[in-house]
């Protein structure tokens, strides 16, 4: 546990008594907050831009483009494609559901849906600078292979089920 | 616990590194304003409009590691989301993940701070998978798709998370930082 007595030194940032904290333990939390949020901060910019870049330069249309009719393949482009892209989760729903006027398969649609908000290649950077850099390959690339059987999982129960889209 | 992988893991980043990232994104700017400045400026603009909807998650993360840092001790955290935690670390970190707000990198400097506090990897990584269950767009997703689609899906998400908790804290282990 040495590690641990190590973390909880620096100062006794963040230590209450009885009373609570005092005015000195706000302002040091207050600082210690400001630090460890402005430390992120050059990445989070670098992300929100490369964002900007994405939907500037893709459209919707060359999403449909990207899905040839196999459902094993589109399954597995829906996947990359959720991995690459990132924004808004209601956003994969939008083009999730125009995907599907454009034929198609829901398998393909669940793992765009799934990667959307599980993998994130244009934050990894961003994962990797806070969480380290084994965290973020690991953690994305079992949320990859992850989106495939639950999305697998998700169209074959629904038909066993009887249930369908709306 | 590994001090020395601790160190390492909670070391301070060179300051060169952690601005490679933007000052790549930067130079692509620049390039494109050179080349396309019309497709930059829709681009800058897409970013705006991205930073705008962030302002308030990120207000209420600054917020959340405000109070952490205010009244949560390491062993608390420990307790709660370490190693040891068990399955009541793994369903606390769905419950939050599922009722957190905005894009997942926002997260990062909480969790990162969780993580120098002693949180082990798999709790975070189950936050970080629960975030694919959005309560509040669950009305906007069975329009699209039906419920029981979407309740399939959402109880396939919780369980795909809890999997993965365990999976990644077989494959990151102290000796990676933790």
């Amino acid at each position: 546990m040495a590690g641990t007595v190590k973390r909880q030194g620096g100062g006794g940032r963040g230590q209450t008594g009885a009373a609570g904290p005092g005015r000195g333990s706000y302002s040091q939390a207050l600082k210690r907050s400001a630090r460890q949020f402005g430390n992120m901060l050059p990445m989070m910019a670098g992300v929100v831009l490369l964002i900007g870049l994405f939907n500037a330069f893709v459209s919707r249309e060359v999403l449909a483009s990207i899905f040839s009719g196999n459902p094993a393949l589109d399954t597995l482009r829906g996947a990359c494609f959720g991995s690459i892209v990132a924004g808004n989760p209601i956003n994969s729903y939008i083009i999730g559901g125009e995907l599907l006027e454009h034929g198609v398969s829901l398998f393909a649609v669940t793992a765009l849906i799934i990667t959307w908000v599980t993998v994130g290649l244009v934050q990894l950077p961003a994962e990797i600078a806070a969480m380290g850099r084994r965290f973020g390959l690991v953690r994305n690339a079992l949320c990859f292979a992850l989106s495939i059987p639950i999305a697998l999982l998700t169209v074959i129960i629904l038909n066993l089920g009887g249930g369908g889209l709306p | 616990m590994n001090a020395g992988a601790l160190q390492k893991g909670k070391g301070p980043r060179q300051p060169g590194r952690v601005l490679l990232f933007p000052v790549i994104v930067l130079a692509i700017y620049g390039i494109l304003f050179a080349a396309m400045p019309d497709k930059a400026l829709l681009a800058l603009e897409s970013s705006g409009k991205v930073l705008r909807n962030i302002a308030l998650p990120l207000g209420i993360v600054f917020a959340v590691m405000l109070v952490l840092n205010l009244f949560v001790k390491p062993a608390q955290i420990t307790k709660f989301i370490g190693r040891r935690a068990g399955i009541k670390g793994i369903m606390l970190s769905a419950g939050a993940g599922i009722i957190s707000a905005g894009p997942i990198y926002v997260w990062y400097p909480l969790l990162k701070e969780l993580r120098e506090k002693g949180a082990a990897a798999s709790p975070i990584a189950v936050f970080l998978y629960s975030r694919a269950v959005k309560p509040f767009l669950l009305p906007v997703m069975i329009a699209y798709f039906g419920w029981q689609y979407v309740v399939i899906l959402t109880g396939l998400t919780v369980l795909g998370a809890i999997a993965l908790g365990y999976s990644l804290g077989l494959l990151v282990k102290e000796q990676d930082g933790w």
